[in-house]
């Protein structure tokens, strides 16, 4: 889960990482200090509250020097549209005077295959384009996980990365505090860019990126951070109701569902297997209407929800459920929800089915007594059929149907 | 012989009195692998389809010294624990099927075991398999015959079900597998292609070996630097998922990798190319697979 500024700052105060005075708006009622506010810090910074990067460029922070203009830049960015994602609200921020700008993140990396910390002089841009333009000034060391960072790692990190007498010794403990934070709170990456300094010589977290690790949610009952998206744009109506299908139901996962534009329904198994399918279909020219990935052994009212969502979309000109010979999951159960949408939803599109596994038989005669009974257009394949290979049936049908629908409307 | 696994294996199941614990134990069992003890701790005592419990993993060795193996079939937060005790307690190879384990557990662990010299291969593995010698974990699920004839050659896949699908098309093609095993799509695998490859490059019964890439992290990279600097000498087909993604808008992430595209790396696109740069074969589509590697082995007996 990725946090907004307004919360990832509101943790780093915790850990004394100092960040600018600010105060967070998310309604316009709420919006009534900010008077007070600007007469006490002076200058101040509106920043709209998104999930996307590159919010400067795209007008979502505005620099307002009375309180009639950050009154003005809080109506303007409250709900304001960024980069296709809505604001959450606005942080309203004293603007500090700054000598300089750094970077620091901690996050993991797979060449060391342990927590990294990253230190660079050079704040402000992305960190690939700053190990690109500036490897020189960036620093990238690997921290011994069961360690921890202690104090003398991070005055070494910071006096390589060019940091010298109080500058290194400050620096340093702002990355100790960083680290506890990222460690306590299972955090994937936690990113301040820019770190600022100012005149007196203290840093502030400027801005925080931080991404929790939704695998560890569950030993941290304390959080209590509403849920989100996460795609760049607001959940479709479908991607919701599929949320809510892993809601309260930890057996197996069915509930991943993400709408693209094409016409191809996927009911795909598997993590690995569903990202090849798609590159299958796509490579032969097909576009597919969503991703999905099911398993782990999901009930059978998981499939029937997934299902129902998948084949609602409108204007879908065939179905390809798919999945890799299974190792564990009980395809005969699985196959049993997925009929059970077939029957809510009776799609006058075709269908193509490949899978095998613990099950499968029983599946198939499932399958083909549904094809009778629902008078369905579905094809079924076992594992004699390679997986991809089926795609190329699932585009012909999907052509058969569409030069089918032509011959009606003309 | 294969790699990791055979019929010198005794393994100890951590977590067996489960549901999916001592499902996969009673197929490992059915399969001809030599499961000598169970541990859940609070459990021992009971038994699981004739294999004993222990509520510790060391007294699980000291009625059963020739154990050398552990499959790790515990809850997500409990798996750093369980690998470390294993470790701790001198088993040199430990499998862990758990999937969702939080990042910051597994760079524990993999430090941890790094140092004491022990393999650990996952999480989020499917198993290893050598096919009529040994299947830990759930590969092949409960008919592995079906998927993994024997053969010569080997399967490391980041993906479960992928494991078995490729061990699958390869045998309707006609081959069989020497040892196939996944290592998981987390960031943290604490077992990569780069690490095992030489391990079926020491295999005198593997004469290719087929990975299984997905986006994501580094790891593709590595086996083809791996392969460049003459560490894997032997035909190498590779197939790389995701493909797709890189099209699609950004922010989202499919598959289980879930990972930080890193460094300009990561791409699957940037991985093909640079294992393609190293020559190594790798099919576009999935089950195009078996007719590189037929190429690569038609190619090699010429060359020999």
């Amino acid at each position: 889960m990725n946090l907004y500024e307004y919360e990832g700052k509101s943790l780093f105060k915790k850990y004394g990482i100092r960040v600018p005075e600010g105060i967070f708006i998310n309604a316009p009622q709420n919006a009534g200090n900010i008077e007070a506010f600007v007469e006490e810090v002076g200058e101040v910074a509106v920043k709209a509250q998104v999930l996307s990067g590159k919010r400067g460029k795209a007008g979502g922070v505005r620099f307002c020097k009375t309180a009639e203009g950050a009154e003005l830049a809080v109506e303007l960015l409250l709900h304001a549209t960024i980069h296709g994602s809505e604001s959450v609200g606005v942080l309203v921020e004293q603007r500090l005077a700054i000598v300089g700008e750094y970077y620091l993140s901690l996050t993991f990396d797979g060449w060391h295959r342990a927590p990294v910390v990253i230190l660079s002089q050079q704040g402000g841009m992305e960190v690939e384009e700053l190990t690109q333009r500036h490897p020189e000034k960036t620093v990238i060391r690997p921290i011994d996980s069961i360690f921890g960072l202690p104090e003398w790692k991070a005055r070494e990190i910071a006096a390589e990365a060019g940091f010298r007498e109080e500058r290194m010794r400050k620096m340093a403990d702002l990355m100790v505090r960083a680290y506890r934070c990222f460690r306590e709170n299972d955090i994937r990456l936690l990113e301040i860019n820019p770190v600022i300094e100012t005149p007196k010589v203290n840093f502030f977290a400027a801005d925080a990126v931080v991404i929790l690790d939704d695998d560890a949610m569950t030993r941290h009952r304390d959080f209590n951070y509403p849920p989100r998206g996460g795609l760049g744009r607001p959940l479709t109506e479908r991607e919701l109701q599929a949320k809510l299908i892993d809601q309260n139901d930890y057996r197996g996962v069915a509930g991943k569902y993400i709408e693209l534009d094409g016409d191809i329904a996927m009911m795909s198994a598997g993590g690995g297997g569903s990202i090849t399918n798609m590159d299958a279909l796509i490579s032969y020219g097909g576009r597919p209407a969503n991703y999905t990935e099911y398993g782990g052994n999901p009930p059978a009212e998981k499939v029937e929800k997934l299902t129902r969502v998948v084949l609602s979309k409108p204007e879908l000109t065939a179905c390809w459920h798919v999945g890799a010979v299974a190792n564990n999951t009980r395809v005969d159960i699985t196959m049993e929800g997925f009929i059970a949408g077939l029957r809510a939803i009776r799609p006058p599109f075709p269908i193509v089915v490949r899978r095998g596994g613990p099950g499968w038989e029983e599946a198939r005669a499932a399958l083909e007594r549904a094809r009778e009974e629902l008078h369905l257009d579905m094809t079924i394949f076992g594992p004699e059929m390679p997986m991809t290979e089926s795609a190329k049936v699932v585009l012909q049908k999907s052509e058969e149907y569409k030069s089918k629908l032509r011959g009606l409307n003309c | 012989m294969g790699i990791l696994v055979d019929e010198n294996t005794r393994v100890v199941v951590q977590g067996i009195t489960g549901r999916e614990g001592s499902f996969v134990a009673n197929e490992m069992l059915r399969y001809g692998t030599k499961v000598l003890a169970g541990v859940t701790p609070g459990k021992g005592g009971e038994v699981v389809h004739g294999v004993p419990v222990y509520d510790t993993l060391k007294q699980a060795l000291a009625a059963h010294p020739t154990i050398n193996t552990s499959l790790v079939y515990v809850p997500p937060l409990s798996a750093k624990d369980a690998a470390i005790e294993a470790i701790s307690n001198g088993i040199r190879l430990v499998n862990i099927i758990t999937e969702r384990v939080p990042i910051h557990d597994t760079a524990d662990l993999y430090s941890y075991a790094v140092g004491k010299g022990a393999r650990v291969v996952g999480p989020t593995s499917v198993g290893i398999l050598t096919p009529g010698k040994c299947k830990l974990g759930p590969i092949g699920g409960t008919n592995p015959d079906f998927q993994f004839k024997p053969g010569r050659i080997g399967i490391v896949s980041k993906s479960g079900s992928m494991t078995s699908e490729t061990a699958w098309v390869l045998c309707q093609a006609g081959f069989g597998i020497s040892t196939a095993l996944s290592v998981g799509g987390d960031v943290i695998a604490c077992s990569t292609f780069a690490d095992l490859l030489p391990l079926f490059e020491a295999d005198p019964d593997t004469d290719a070996v087929v990975m299984f890439g997905e986006p994501g992290g580094v790891y593709e990279e590595q086996a083809a630097r791996l392969v460049k600097a003459g560490g894997f000498t032997k035909p190498l087909v590779a197939f790389i998922a995701g493909k797709f993604a890189d099209a699609m808008p950004s922010g989202i992430t499919f598959g289980h990798a879930g990972a930080i595209m890193e460094r300009g790396l990561g791409s699957p696109l940037q991985k093909v190319e640079a294992l393609r740069a190293a020559g190594v074969r790798v099919a576009d589509v999935h089950h195009e697979i078996t007719t590189l590697v037929a190429e690569a082995l038609a190619q090699r007996a010429v060359a020999v």
